[in-house]
C-alpha cells in the first residue's frame, strides 16, 4: 500500500506563467527551536507548498554543550557524570557503555553479579525510557492521558533508581569496574512486583492508544522508512526494527551475559500500516517493554550474592590505543570511539556516535510529500533525545 | 582479518597503499587500516561494492588530531545476522590550513551529517559535499573547537564566553593552583 | 453564602489574581526539562499550586522557566522568546546551567554562562538537575515575590 500523500519526487508548485501576478511559491515554515513538538530544542526548517511539505532542513546544535571538549580534560572517572547527561533518558545505558568500553581497554574482569544487577538496571531504564517515548508520542499526537498513566509508571523506576543510587536523573551509577551501590534483597523483591505491574500496565496501553482508531489514523502508513533506507542511513534502534528488520546487537553481537538470556527481538511486521511506518516504531517500543520485563525476571532467578566491584587501579592509566565500542541503548546504537595515549589519565579523543544524530538526519529523506501534521507524528515517533544529538 | 583485506584492497584499488594497523592484543584494542587520502572515496566504493566485503552501512565517522597531523577514521560495518563485520578505515590529513579531502556522501548517505560534524569540529573540508556548511556550532563561529591548539573566543554576538565576574574565588584559586601543578610537571620533565 | 462585602487593596487583588494563575511556557532545553515535565506529570501536580497551564507559546505565557543548559547558539532565542512574553512576565531558572552554566563551565566554549546575561531572573532553582519538589518550591518563592509586588512602582507600568 502506498502512503496516504504520496507524491513521489518532492513537490514543486505549480506555477502559471501566463499571469505573472498568480505565482505560487514555497513557503519556509521554522518549526523550532522552541516548539512542544520537536522534544527539546531541535529546529527544522519546513518549505510547504500549502500543507504538503516539500523539503525539511533539520538544524542541529542548540544544545551543543562541549561534552568532547571536557572529557579529553578529565580523567576517566570524572567522563561519567558527562556522559550522564548525553541521552538524560536513558542514563544507566550511557554510563555502561562507556564503562564498558574503559573495561574492554583495561581488561578488566566485572564480577558476575555486578554485570548481572547492570542488565537489570539498564533494562529498567530501558522501560523507563520506552515509556517515555509512549507519552510522549502520545502528546505529540493530541492524547493527553497517556502522557500521566506513563509518568505513573515511570515515577516508579525512578523512585527503585533513587533508593540504590540516590538520584533521580542522572544517577553516576555504574562505575568502571563494577557499582557504586548494591541492591538489597528487599530492593529486587519489588522489583519483581513492578515486573507484575508493569505487565498487567502494558496491556493497558495497547488498549489506551496501540489500538485506538484516530492513532492508527494519525500513524499507519505516514512516515515510511524501507529497510534498506535504513541501512544507508545507518538507522539503529526501534527504527531499523521497524522496518521490519531482525538487528539488535543484545543477540547479533552479544556483549556482558546477554547471550545467556532467552528474549525475543520485536520487529514490525505491518498488522496495521505497513512495516517501517510511525506505528510500527511505536509497536516495537511498546513490546520491547515486555521483553525487558522478561530479562529482568531471569536475572532475578540468576542472581547470587557476591561481590559488585571489580578491581581496578587506583589511579587509572589506560596503555596506548583505541577502541570503538558499540552497545544497544533504547533509542538505538551506541557507540564509543576512545583513543588514548601512552600514561595518560585522560582520554585523548572520546567520540560518541549518537543513534538520534544519524536518525535526524533521515528526516530530509522522509519528509517531501508528507501533511506538516504527519511530519509531526514522524518526527516523533523517531523518539529523538537533543543531548545526545548535539552533545 | 586486516591484513587479507589490505591486501585486497592494494589489488583492487590501484594507488590506494593499505597499511594495515594490527594491535599486539586483539581482545582489548581494535586493528585498523590506513589508506592514501586521495584515494578514499574509490577504496570506501570498493569494500561497499565487492561482494567479498560488502560493508553497507557507514557507522561513524571520526576525527582526531594527533597535533602533527589529523585523521579521519570512517567506521564501517555489515547489517548481516550471520557475521557481523566492523571496520576502522583511517586517512591522514597533514594540512592544517587548507584541510581537505574527498567526501564519501556518493556512496553512503549517512555520511552527509558526519562529515559536516568533522566540519565543524576539525576544519577538514570534505570536497563534493553536497552542503558543506557547520553543523553543531553556529555559521560564523571561529576556530575549530576540536583541534587541540583551540583557544575559545573572548565573546560571540555580544555575550561574553567567559564573563570574569561570575567566576568562584575557589575556582578561581583552583585553576591558579592547577596551572602551577602543570608548569611544575612540565618543568620536571623538561 | 450571603452576599456580602470584601475589601481589600487593588494591589493585593491583582497579584492574588497573578500568583495563582501563573502559566508557564513549554519550553524544555535539556535534562531539566524532563524534570520539569515529571513536576507537571500525575505524582508532583504543579497545577495544584496554580501553575500547571503549560503554553505551547511565549505569547499567553507569563512565566519562562529556563529549563536546562543555554548554549550561544540558543541565546538569541531565549531573549526573543523573552521579548515576546507580554508584561506581567517572570523568569525562573532552573538547574545549574541555567544558573551559571554548571559542569561545563570550564571548557564550555559554547556554553552561556548563566540564562541572566541575556535575561532578568527572578528565581534561581539549584540542582544538577533539580527534583520536581525543588521546582515547586521555586514557583512557591516566586509566588510570594508577586504577592509583595506594587503595581504603581512596577517598571513596566511606569514605562506605560
Amino acid at each position: 500500500m502506498q502512503t496516504r500523500w504520496d507524491v513521489g519526487e518532492p513537490h514543486k508548485p505549480t506555477i502559471n506563467t501566463s499571469t505573472e501576478q498568480l505565482k505560487s511559491d514555497l513557503l519556509t515554515l521554522n518549526m523550532g527551536p522552541q516548539h512542544p513538538a520537536t522534544h527539546g530544542v531541535l529546529r527544522i526548517e519546513i518549505w510547504t507548498d500549502s500543507e504538503i511539505v516539500a523539503h525539511a532542513i533539520p538544524h542541529i546544535g542548540y544544545l551543543h554543550r562541549c561534552m568532547e571538549k571536557h572529557c579529553e580534560n578529565l580523567d576517566f572517572r570524572g567522563v561519567i557524570p558527562f556522559v550522564d547527561r548525553l541521552d538524560y533518558l536513558a542514563s544507566m545505558n550511557m554510563e555502561w557503555t562507556y564503562a564498558m568500553t574503559i573495561e574492554k581497554m583495561l581488561g578488566t574482569e566485572v564480577p558476575r553479579r555486578a554485570e548481572l544487577l547492570r542488565i537489570l538496571t539498564c533494562e529498567l531504564q530501558r522501560i523507563a525510557s520506552h515509556l517515555m517515548a509512549f507519552g510522549t508520542y502520545a502528546i505529540d499526537l493530541g492524547a493527553f492521558s497517556p502522557f500521566l498513566y506513563a509518568f505513573d509508571y515511570r515515577e516508579k523506576i525512578l523512585r527503585l533508581f533513587e533508593e540504590v543510587s540516590g538520584a533521580r536523573l542522572l544517577y553516576n551509577y555504574i562505575w568502571i569496574g563494577g557499582l557504586w551501590n548494591d541492591w538489597s534483597p528487599e530492593q529486587i523483591s519489588r522489583v519483581t512486583a513492578f515486573c507484575d505491574d508493569m505487565e498487567e500496565e502494558a496491556k493497558k496501553y495497547h488498549e489506551l492508544l496501540s489500538m485506538n482508531k484516530i492513532f492508527i489514523a494519525r500513524t499507519a502508513h505516514v512516515g515510511v522508512m524501507s529497510v534498506q533506507d535504513c541501512i544507508d542511513f545507518g538507522a539503529t534502534g526501534p527504527i531499523l526494527r521497524g522496518a521490519g528488520m531482525k538487528w539488535d546487537l543484545r543477540k547479533n553481537e552479544p556483549y556482558s551475559l546477554y547471550s545467556e538470556f532467552d528474549f525475543d527481538v520485536p520487529v514490525g511486521t505491518g498488522e496495521v500500516g505497513e512495516p517501517g511506518d510511525c506505528w510500527n516504531r511505536y509497536i516495537v517500543r511498546m513490546r520491547e517493554v515486555v521483553e525487558s520485563i522478561k530479562i529482568i525476571r531471569q536475572v532475578i532467578e540468576k542472581l547470587e550474592p557476591g561481590s559488585i566491584m571489580g578491581k581496578v587501579p587506583k589511579v587509572m592509566k589506560l596503555p596506548e590505543g583505541e577502541v570503538y565500542f558499540r552497545s544497544e541503548c533504547p533509542r538505538g546504537e551506541l557507540a564509543f570511539h576512545l583513543v588514548t595515549k601512552q600514561d595518560s589519565k585522560e582520554p585523548f579523543r572520546l567520540k560518541v556516535r549518537s543513534p538520534c544524530f544519524t536518525h535526524t538526519s533521515m528526516l530530509p529523506r522522509v519528509a517531501p510529500g508528507q501533511m506538516i501534521a504527519d511530519f509531526v507524528a514522524t518526527v516523533g515517533s523517531i523518539d529523538i533525545v537533543l543531548g545526545e544529538i548535539d552533545r | 582479518m586486516h591484513k587479507e583485506l589490505s591486501d585486497l584492497i592494494n589489488r583492487n584499488v590501484s594507488g590506494a597503499n593499505a597499511v594495515a594497523y594490527l594491535t599486539a592484543d586483539a581482545k582489548k584494542f581494535d586493528s585498523s587500516i590506513t589508506v592514501e587520502t586521495s584515494h578514499i572515496y574509490k577504496v570506501v566504493e570498493f569494500l561497499k561494492t565487492n561482494k567479498t566485503t560488502s560493508f553497507n552501512s557507514l557507522h561513524c565517522i571520526s576525527g582526531v588530531d594527533y597535533t602533527d597531523y589529523m585523521e579521519v577514521c570512517y567506521m564501517l560495518t555489515n547489517y548481516d545476522p550471520s557475521a557481523v563485520r566492523n571496520l576502522t578505515l583511517k586517512v591522514r590529513v597533514t594540512d592544517r590550513v587548507n584541510a581537505a579531502i574527498d567526501s564519501v556522501v556518493g556512496q553512503f548517505v549517512s555520511a552527509d551529517f558526519l562529515e559536516r560534524e568533522v566540519y565543524d569540529m576539525f576544519g577538514i573540508k570534505f570536497n563534493n559535499h553536497p552542503d558543506m556548511r557547520r553543523i553543531l556550532c553556529p555559521d560564523d563561529w571561529e576556530g575549530f573547537p576540536l583541534r587541540k591548539d583551540y583557544v575559545a573566543q573572548k565573546d560571540y554576538n555580544g555575550m561574553t564566553v567567559y564573563p570574569d565576574n561570575k567566576m568562584n574565588m575557589e575556582d578561581r584559586e583552583f585553576i591558579v593552583r592547577q596551572n602551577m601543578i602543570k608548569k611544575a610537571q612540565a618543568e620536571k620533565a623538561q | 453564602m450571603q452576599d456580602g462585602v470584601v475589601l481589600t487593596t487593588l494591589d493585593e487583588f491583582l497579584n492574588w489574581g497573578r500568583k495563582n494563575s501563573l502559566w508557564p511556557m513549554t519550553f524544555g532545553l535539556a535534562c531539566c526539562a524532563i524534570e520539569m515535565m515529571a513536576t507537571g506529570a500525575a505524582k508532583y501536580d504543579l497545577e495544584r499550586f496554580g501553575c500547571g497551564a503549560f503554553m505551547a507559546t511565549p505569547r499567553r505565557a507569563d512565566l519562562m522557566i529556563v529549563a536546562g543548559t543555554v548554549t550561544l547558539k540558543m541565546a538569541t532565542r531565549v531573549k526573543v522568546l523573552y521579548e515576546q512574553m507580554a508584561e506581567p512576565k517572570y523568569v525562573i531558572s532552573m538547574g545549574s546551567c541555567a544558573n551559571k552554566g554548571g559542569p561545563y563551565w570550564q571548557y564550555g566554549y559554547h556554553v552561556l554562562k548563566g540564562v541572566d546575561e541575556v535575561v532578568p531572573v527572578d528565581v534561581y532553582v539549584p540542582g544538577c538537575p533539580p527534583r520536581p519538589e525543588a521546582l515547586i518550591e521555586g514557583v512557591m518563592t516566586l509566588q510570594k515575590k508577586i504577592a509583595n509586588e506594587r503595581l504603581l512602582r512596577n517598571k513596566w507600568v511606569k514605562h506605560a
